[in-house]
């Protein structure tokens, strides 16, 4: 049997990501308005953190994660900072949806791809050879498709304290925390890392922002407790939308792993177009709207798989392969890694896995403490009252789970999920 | 703290990467305080 390329892996990878980002906002959708966006955000980071911990032992194991992590120590503090860096983004797109509404603020925080990109050229010796120009015009014309769904499918703004101005410089910051939020995924990725390690140690970055912000501007520890205790009902679909997050931020990177931030980031950041048809065809968002609005969408999304498209033609070329090579044993004079050894990681190798081979018995307990947890959440769930078409939410988790499916598969077959 | 430990956190604090996300960081803390 033909083995599959490291590129064709990374560009399915990229995009099973997109599938479950995309499927992550549904359950959060279901919550009925009314809750501070803290608190939102606390219950999905919550449910994150608790399948950030379980996907990656039920995969590989304890023994595994915490070898990996003993052998790269330094990047403990990368994952740390990665983790800050998506909290502080996040919330900054609360307020710049607050101030300036979705049209605007999605747009200029989505600039996240080209932000990534240009690090990706800059620190990771990235796009240095044939073919940059189609990455490049791929993610401009993924950046641009988006700019037009977003402005489709947008609702008025609120007016808010701060302004305008404000709103876009949160904006803004949004984008550049994000795609600089590349370059820890890069480095761990170079450095021979698995990324079910990186994202065990990234999720304290991001629960302990996250708690600190909800903290500092929602009242003190107190008020947030109170409010969590009154999103009771609502806790199961945020965990819900959490576990989807972490799927598919599990495959964006993969993708970072194996095709590079430049390539991997507009990939996953097609999302849009699965967010789309989750809001047109499940949501009935774009029901009453006009013409323009249709063609706004249609055009938008065939900008978007043309970049996508360019994207997943573009292999990286062998004067790139070696620059990034480069960038690899920098690394390793840097912080004393093998070369060999992580270059074998690179090639989708898993000479840790040989050594560090056997389970625990705590990994059971470890999975069934979060399934227990998911099963006490569903008993206080309440049905929220949004309308749904369940026959195209049928059809939409089908999609997505054979997207799980076919790339979990190609990834176990070809590394092992190293 | 072990003289492996010293000469990994040596390394990354003198990282000229790791100081780029950190400043970013502080930017992105900075609008949020001015967003409050």
């Amino acid at each position: 049997m033909t083995r599959v390329s490291l590129h064709t892996l990374g560009v399915f990878c990229g995009l099973a990501a997109a599938s479950w980002l995309a499927a992550a906002e549904a359950p959060t959708k279901l919550v009925t308005a009314g809750f501070s966006p803290f608190v939102i955000s606390l219950g999905m980071v919550a449910g994150v953190f608790v399948a950030r911990w379980t996907v990656p032992v039920a995969l590989k194991g304890t023994a595994y994660v915490f070898a990996d992590l003993g052998e790269k120590p330094h990047l403990v503090v990368w994952a740390v900072l990665a983790g800050m860096l998506w909290a502080v983004a996040n919330t900054l797109t609360v307020f710049a949806i607050r101030n300036v509404g979705l049209s605007i603020a999605f747009p200029l925080w989505n600039i996240n791809s080209l932000v990534g990109l240009f690090w990706g050229w800059l620190l990771f010796n990235e796009l240095r050879g044939a073919g940059w120009a189609r990455v490049v015009g791929g993610a401009a014309a993924i950046v641009g498709g988006a700019c037009l769904l977003a402005y489709a499918t947008s609702q008025k703004s609120s007016g808010a304290p701060g302004g305008a101005a404000l709103g876009i410089a949160a904006a803004l910051t949004a984008g550049l925390l994000w795609g600089t939020m590349y370059i820890p995924y890069r480095k761990a990725y170079i450095s021979g890392m698995n990324p079910l390690s990186f994202v065990t140690v990234f999720t304290f970055g991001e629960l302990g922002t996250v708690w600190a912000l909800a903290v500092v501007f929602d009242g003190g520890v107190q008020s947030v407790m109170a409010e969590l205790g009154g999103a009771r009902p609502a806790m199961f679909w945020l965990f819900l939308g959490g576990f989807c997050w972490v799927l598919g931020d599990l495959f964006q990177n993969y993708a970072t792993k194996y095709v590079g931030i430049a390539r991997g980031i507009p990939l996953s950041n097609t999302n849009q177009l699965w967010g789309l048809a989750w809001g047109v065809l499940v949501f009935g968002e774009l029901a009453g709207q006009g013409a323009m609005a249709h063609a706004l969408v249609l055009t938008g999304s065939l900008l978007m798989v043309a970049g996508a498209g360019a994207i997943c033609m573009a292999q990286a070329s062998e004067s790139e392969q070696a620059s990034w090579k480069a960038a690899m044993e920098r690394e390793c004079v840097r912080y004393g890694m093998e070369p060999a050894r992580v270059a074998s990681s690179l090639r989708g190798e898993d000479p840790l896995a040989l050594e560090r081979a056997g389970r625990r018995w705590w990994e059971v307990a470890i999975a069934a403490a979060a399934v227990a947890l998911f099963v006490w959440l569903a008993t206080g769930a309440k049905h929220q009252a949004v309308a749904v078409n369940f026959f195209w939410m049928a059809v939409l988790f089908a999609l997505t789970f054979v997207c799980l499916i076919v790339c979990g598969l190609l990834l176990w077959r070809r590394t092992r999920f190293s | 703290m072990s003289k492996k430990d010293l000469s990994t956190a040596r390394a990354v604090l003198t990282d000229p990467q790791l100081w780029l996300p950190v400043a970013v960081l502080a930017i992105g803390i900075g609008v949020l305080a001015l967003m409050k």
